[in-house]
């Protein structure tokens, strides 16, 4: 019986440390892992209670990142010095405390006392390259560790510091991220404000209401106000993108009839296109295929792509917008007899502020930052997009959208 | 008979003096306050035909806090005399939070009778002031 016991034990332990390094790549969900280990550990040796404290560069203390078994009185008791209480454990390796309470190494003993804490056994988290935290195990009785225990548990801390270490990369990284974003976006704003006025002072000019203009005169405000416009646009643009990344707008997701979106679509621009020589082909089924979104993201990506076919489609040319169900998606297809783009460029056309070279030629002013939108909006709404395409033959969007159900 | 008054309530300079402007030469006579305080006082003394409220001063909200002590329906207010004005709201913001702005819907909400969007279109500003103080 009892080495049968002993293999179920070692089979726990295995494992944990086999969940644990699996962990590693993982980015997600940080507490609920540090919760597992540390409820895992007191099931498999059999202890009181268990916490995790990461080292504070700045403050040298040990913050809470996860505990189990212990009174949120205990956990609370006060900030934990580095110095004072994790010393041994802190410089490399794991440090065993018999009776708690009467050990001089101890932060807070008349708190380990009122807890019932007797035994301590403190291993350090080891990053790559220096101790980021401790991983704390606390008996309700007096006992040792035999070595065999503190060599799995130095295993498990060991893995576990390099989950640790990955995740708090990961939250770095995620904050940097947020903060560009937010220096754009209030940039943007900060630039949108005075262009607006410009463009207020432009305009009373050109309408002659403070005097009348000569035909030079005339001609510069213009050119002014185009690249105002074109300013304009970028902003509104940049703020459309940015806005979207760090937070999907909180438009409800309603059932939407693409038949419907894309008619809809398809009735504002059919003038512009006719006006431009080009024919459009819609092809829709008979039953309504539907979507779950906000009318607002269906028509940026219908617009954003029927507006870049009928720029990049020369006079003649012709537009094709087919809808169909296929494999459990709804599959939206626009396809156009334009320019093209070129191999070099068609892997970057869903880059920010990228433009091919066929595109800068028939508008200079375009910023690049249509397509990653509505690659943005479509991968919101748990679809996919990519693009097929031949230089001088015409190019070929295809959406595809989870069906709702 | 006297040409109509408007009184604009907006912090930016440069917009209200295009805004004034392109008024005058339609013949309006303007009156300008950069901020609300300032706005509301002059409510009192040029008791104006049609208000034009900028949505963002010095707060996101000063605009809206403007239209409730405008439109308070409480008898005792002291601008409850002025509560028949009507306020044309110029705005940048509806589309971006997402707001329903619409006055048969939101009134409580929002009390004001029209929006122009920034950048504001003269045209439809001028369309928007004709026909409000028809109404009013």
């Amino acid at each position: 019986m009892g080495t049968n016991k002993e293999l179920e034990s070692s089979l726990q332990q295995l494992r944990l440390l086999n969940q644990v390094a699996k962990d590693i790549t993982s980015t997600l969900g940080l507490e609920p892992r540090l919760g597992f280990i540390c409820q895992s550990i007191i099931d498999i040796m059999g202890v009181k209670g268990v916490s995790i404290r990461m080292l504070d560069q700045k403050t040298n203390r040990l913050e809470l990142a996860c505990a189990c078994g212990l009174s949120e009185a205990y956990i609370h008791k006060g900030p934990v010095d580095a110095d004072k209480s994790l010393a041994k454990a802190l410089e490399g390796g794991p440090h065993f405390v018999l009776d708690a309470y009467a050990d001089p190494g101890l932060q807070y003993p008349e708190a380990a006392r009122r807890e019932g804490l007797v035994s301590v056994l403190s291993l350090p988290l080891k990053g790559r390259t220096k101790v980021i935290g401790t991983l704390r195990l606390y008996t309700g009785e007096r006992r040792a560790f035999t070595q065999d225990e503190i060599d799995f548990l130095s295993a498990l801390a060991a893995q576990g510091a390099i989950s640790l270490e990955n995740a708090r990369n990961y939250d770095t990284l995620e904050k940097q991220d947020k903060a560009k974003s937010d220096f754009i976006m209030m940039m943007t704003h900060e630039l949108k404000a005075p262009l607006m006025a410009v463009q207020g002072l432009l305009d009373v000019m050109q309408k002659g209401y403070v005097g009348p203009l000569t035909e030079k005169q005339k001609e510069l405000i213009a050119r002014i106000y185009r690249r105002i416009d074109s300013l304009m646009e970028v902003s509104t643009d940049l703020l459309d993108i940015y806005e979207w990344q760090t937070e999907r707008p909180d438009t409800q997701s309603i059932s939407l009839s693409m038949n419907e979106q894309i008619q809809r679509a398809v009735d504002l621009f059919k003038t512009s296109a006719r006006e431009k020589g080009l024919t459009m082909d819609v092809d829709l089924p008979d039953e309504d295929l539907i979507l779950m979104g906000s009318e607002d993201e269906i028509e940026k990506i219908l617009n954003n792509l029927i507006t870049n076919a009928i720029k990049y489609t020369p006079k003649g040319g012709n537009i094709s917008l087919a809808l169909s169900a296929s494999g459990g998606s709804v599959v939206f297809i626009i396809k156009d007899s334009g320019i093209g783009i070129d191999d070099q460029d068609i892997s970057k056309v869903f880059d920010k502020f990228f433009r091919s070279k066929g595109a800068k030629k028939i508008d200079p002013y375009g910023k690049g930052l249509g397509l990653p939108f509505v690659k943005q909006i479509v991968e919101g709404l748990g679809g996919t997009i990519r693009v097929k395409s031949e230089e001088g033959k015409g190019s070929e969007f295809i959406l595809a959208f989870p069906t709702p159900g | 008979m006297d040409k109509p008054k408007i009184l604009i309530i907006d912090d930016d300079p440069d917009l209200v003096e295009s805004m004034r402007i392109t008024l005058e030469a339609n013949n309006y006579e303007v009156e300008s306050a950069s901020n609300g305080t300032e706005g509301l006082q002059l409510v009192k003394e040029v008791n104006p035909d049609l208000i034009i409220l900028d949505v963002m001063m010095d707060s996101i909200t000063e605009g809206f806090q403007v239209s409730y002590q405008l439109r308070s329906r409480d008898p005792e207010s002291e601008y409850s005399a002025y509560s028949n004005i009507p306020i044309l709201m110029v705005t940048g913001v509806s589309q971006k939070m997402h707001m329903k702005f619409s006055p048969q819907t939101d009134e409580d909400y929002l009390p004001v009778d029209e929006f122009v969007e920034k950048p504001i279109q003269f045209e439809a500003l001028l369309e928007k002031v004709e026909r409000l103080i028809k109404k009013g």
